[in-house]
C-alpha cells in the first residue's frame, strides 16, 4: 500500500488559560500526531501541510528551530506515554531533571541539585536527594513516570501536553499518577492537553473534551455535556462500548466494522460505514461543525436525530 | 455437587535467577506461590492482578508448557502433571489457549485455512476437503467467512486477527479456553465485538473460560466468578457480584477504587496505595501486601494469612477479615 496518511485532517481547537482539554479517540485516530504537531515534533517523513498553531498570540509554525527549542520544555512541556523511552538510560535522574533548569532558567550548577530534589519531592518521590543519583533502570514504572512529570513541570510551563500518561502503568499506579496530576493541576495553573483513549481519565481530569475519529474531530464540548448528551453517533457508541465499572451490562454495545485506513478514508463523513444513522448525505458530503449549544460542537448531519 | 472441571491446589512455580561467573542460582523469582482454585464446567472465572503477579505463569502451568515446583492440577479428574505424552496431546485438545497479542500468535507465512485447520491435521483422520469445510464453519462462527480462507494474517485488522486466533482455539473442540488478555491489544470499539463473541461461544459450545486480565471492568461484565492475585498468591475469590460489590481484602478494595469512573459527576473515595508492587524475588514476609496496606497490624508482617473460605464460595487471605 502506498499513499499519504492524513493523520490529522482539518482540526480546529481552542484552549483557554488554566483549562484542561482532553483529546480522546481510538488508536490511529491522530490524537498523538495532533499533540506532536503542537510542538512541531512530527517524525520524518511526516509534516504539517496546512494550518496554524497560535500559542499566546504567536504562530508556532513561523518560529525557527532555535526559537522552538526554547519553547519546548520551557513554556510548553510534554509527558510521554512510555516513561522508560522518555528517559535516557545512561544519565542519572538528577542530570535529566536538572537539564531543563540549566537550559531554560540558566540556573547555576550548584543550585540545580537543590532544585531537582525539590521537584522530585513535589511529584512524590521519597528520599529524593539520595534517589536522584540513581539511573532510570533503578526506578519502578510509577517512579519513572513521576520523574518524567517532574521534568515536564520543572520550568512552570504554561501548556502541558500529556500523551497517554498512565497507559503503560499498572492500575494502582495509574491511580497514583492520576491523583498526582489532579493535585498539580490545582497548584500549577498551567493549561493541560491530555491525550488518552481512556474516557474515565478524561471524565476525572478535564473540563473540555474533543473526540477524534479517523483524523478529524467529531465532537467537542465541556466534559459533562459530552458524557450526558453526546451529539455524535460515534461518541454515543463509544461511550456505550466501554465497559465501565459503574454499569450493569448483559452485552457490550458494539460498533460494527473497524477503524478505516487513513490513506483512503471514506468519502463524506468518515464514520458513515459504521454508523446506524447514515444516509445518502453522509456518504457524499463532509459534515460541517454544528454548534448544538454554546461551546458544544458536533460534526454530524443528523445531530437532530440524537435526542434524549 | 459434581466434580469441578479444573481443580488447582497449592500450585507453585519459582524461576531461578542466575548470576556470577558460574551462573549459579543466586535467587528465586516466586512467580506463582501457592495458588488454589477450582473452575466448574461452563463457568467463566476471571483471574485479575497487576503485571508481574503471576497470572500468565498460572496459564503456562495449566497447559503444562512449564513444570511446577509443587502442587497439583486436576483436569476432568486427571492429574495433568502425571500425564505422559499421549495424554498430554489429548489434554491440549481439551484446553485451548487464546493469546494476548494476535500479531505474534499467528504465523505470518501461513494462510487462514492453514492456521485454523492445523489442529485438524494434528488430530488427523479427515480429508483436506472436509477440513476446509470445517474451517469455513469455524470462521463463520467467529464472524468471518470463506472469503478469508486464503488470506494471510497481515491482511487482517487486530480484531479480525483475534477472531482467527479464537477460531483456531475452537478447532480442537475444547472444554476449557485459557484466555490471556485477549482484548487488551484491541481498540475500544473492536474490543466489545470480541467480548460479545466470547460470550456467545461460551453459550453455544458450553465452554469454560479462565479469563486472565488486568481490566477490572471487562472481568466484571464477562465473568461469573473473580479471583484476585497479588505477587503470586490468591488474595480474594468469590462470585463477581460479591467481589465487586463488597470487596473484603484491602488490595481488592484499592484495585476496584483505582479504576477511573466514566462519569464527571461521580466523586468517589479513591484508595491510593503507597509504593508499588514489591519484587517477587524477595517478597515481603508475612502478608505480601502488608507494606502497602493501610490497615496492616503487627501480625501482618509476621504471619502469612491463609486463603480461607469465609462463607459459601467466598475466599479471602487476610488477617483482618
Amino acid at each position: 500500500m502506498e499513499g499519504t496518511v492524513k493523520a490529522v485532517d482539518g482540526v480546529d481547537l481552542k484552549l483557554g488559560k488554566e483549562e484542561t482539554l482532553g483529546i480522546a479517540g481510538e488508536s490511529g485516530c491522530g490524537k498523538s500526531t495532533l499533540a506532536l504537531s503542537t510542538v512541531r515534533l512530527i517524525p520524518h517523513p511526516g509534516r504539517i501541510v496546512e494550518g496554524e498553531i497560535v500559542f499566546n498570540g504567536e504562530d508556532l509554525l513561523k518560529k525557527d528551530d532555535e526559537q522552538m527549542r526554547e519553547i519546548r520544555g520551557g513554556k510548553i512541556a510534554m509527558i510521554f506515554q512510555n516513561p522508560l523511552s522518555a528517559l535516557n538510560p545512561v544519565f542519572t535522574i538528577e542530570y535529566q531533571v536538572g537539564e531543563a533548569f540549566k537550559i531554560h532558567q540558566k540556573i547555576r550548577k550548584d543550585e540545580v541539585d537543590e532544585k531537582v530534589a525539590d521537584m522530585l519531592d513535589k511529584v512524590g518521590i521519597p528520599d529524593s536527594s539520595r534517589r536522584m543519583k540513581d539511573y532510570p533502570h533503578q526506578f519502578s514504572g510509577g517512579m519513572r513516570q513521576r520523574t518524567v512529570i517532574a521534568m515536564a513541570i520543572s520550568c512552570n510551563p504554561s501548556l502541558l501536553l500529556a500523551d497517554e500518561p498512565t497507559t503503560s502503568l499498572d492500575v494502582t499506579i495509574q491511580a497514583q499518577i492520576l491523583e498526582l496530576m489532579k493535585e498539580l493541576k490545582k497548584r500549577m495553573r498551567s493549561s493541560i492537553i491530555l491525550i488518552t483513549h481512556d474516557l474515565g481519565l478524561i471524565a476525572e481530569l478535564c473540563e473540555r473534551v474533543a473526540i477524534m475519529y479517523a483524523g478529524k474531530i467529531v465532537e467537542y464540548s465541556d466534559v459533562r455535556t459530552l458524557f450526558r448528551e453526546p451529539k455524535h453517533p460515534y461518541v454515543l457508541a463509544l461511550l456505550g462500548s466501554v465497559p465501565g465499572l459503574e454499569k450493569e451490562l448483559e452485552r457490550f454495545t458494539v460498533i460494527r466494522g473497524s477503524v478505516p485506513s487513513l490513506i483512503n478514508p471514506p468519502t463524506g463523513c468518515r464514520f458513515w460505514p459504521r454508523c446506524d444513522f447514515a444516509t445518502q448525505i453522509c456518504r457524499e458530503t463532509e459534515p460541517q461543525p454544528i454548534e448544538v449549544k454554546k461551546g458544544h460542537i458536533s460534526h454530524c448531519h443528523h445531530v437532530d436525530k440524537l435526542n434524549y | 455437587m459434581s466434580r469441578p472441571l479444573l481443580e488447582v491446589t497449592n500450585l507453585k512455580k519459582h524461576f531461578p535467577v542466575r548470576g556470577g561467573v558460574l551462573l549459579r542460582t543466586v535467587a528465586w523469582i516466586h512467580a506463582v506461590d501457592g495458588m488454589s482454585f477450582t473452575l466448574d464446567e461452563e463457568e467463566i472465572l476471571g483471574l485479575v492482578g497487576e503485571s508481574g503477579c503471576g497470572k500468565t505463569t498460572v496459564l503456562r502451568l495449566l497447559m503444562r508448557l512449564i513444570e511446577p515446583m509443587e502442587g497439583s492440577v486436576m483436569f476432568q479428574g486427571n492429574s495433568i502433571f502425571d500425564m505422559k505424552k499421549d495424554d498430554l496431546k489429548l489434554l491440549r485438545r481439551r484446553m485451548a489457549m487464546v493469546f494476548q497479542d494476535p500479531y505474534s500468535s499467528l504465523n505470518p507465512r501461513m494462510s487462514v485455512v492453514d492456521i485454523v485447520g492445523e489442529p485438524f491435521i494434528i488430530q488427523g483422520g479427515i480429508s483436506r476437503i472436509e477440513r476446509e469445510e470445517r474451517v469455513v464453519g469455524l470462521l463463520e462462527k467467529v464472524g468471518l467467512s470463506s472469503f478469508h480462507l486464503n488470506r494471510y494474517p497481515h491482511e487482517f485488522s487486530g480484531g479480525e486477527k483475534q477472531r482467527i486466533g479464537i477460531a483456531r482455539a475452537l478447532a480442537q473442540d475444547p472444554k476449557l479456553v485459557l484466555a490471556d488478555e485477549p482484548v487488551s491489544s484491541l481498540d475500544v470499539s473492536v474490543r466489545a465485538q470480541v467480548l460479545n463473541l466470547l460470550k456467545d461461544l461460551h453459550e453455544e459450545f458450553k465452554l469454560s473460560y479462565l479469563y486472565v486480565s488486568h481490566d477490572l471492568a471487562v472481568v466484571k461484565h464477562l465473568c461469573d466468578r473473580t479471583l484476585v492475585m497479588y505477587l503470586g498468591k490468591p488474595v480474594e475469590m468469590g462470585s463477581t457480584r460479591e467481589v465487586y460489590g463488597d470487596p473484603i481484602h484491602p488490595y481488592t478494595k484499592a484495585l476496584i477504587s483505582a479504576v477511573p469512573v466514566m462519569d464527571p459527576d461521580t466523586k468517589r473515595e479513591r484508595i491510593i496505595l503507597r509504593g508499588s508492587v514489591p519484587t517477587p524475588i524477595d517478597p515481603p514476609p508475612g502478608c505480601r501486601f502488608h507494606p502497602r496496606c493501610s490497615a496492616s497490624r503487627s501480625i501482618c508482617a509476621k504471619e502469612e494469612p491463609t486463603f480461607t473460605q469465609i462463607e459459601g464460595g467466598r475466599f479471602v487471605a487476610c488477617h483482618l477479615s
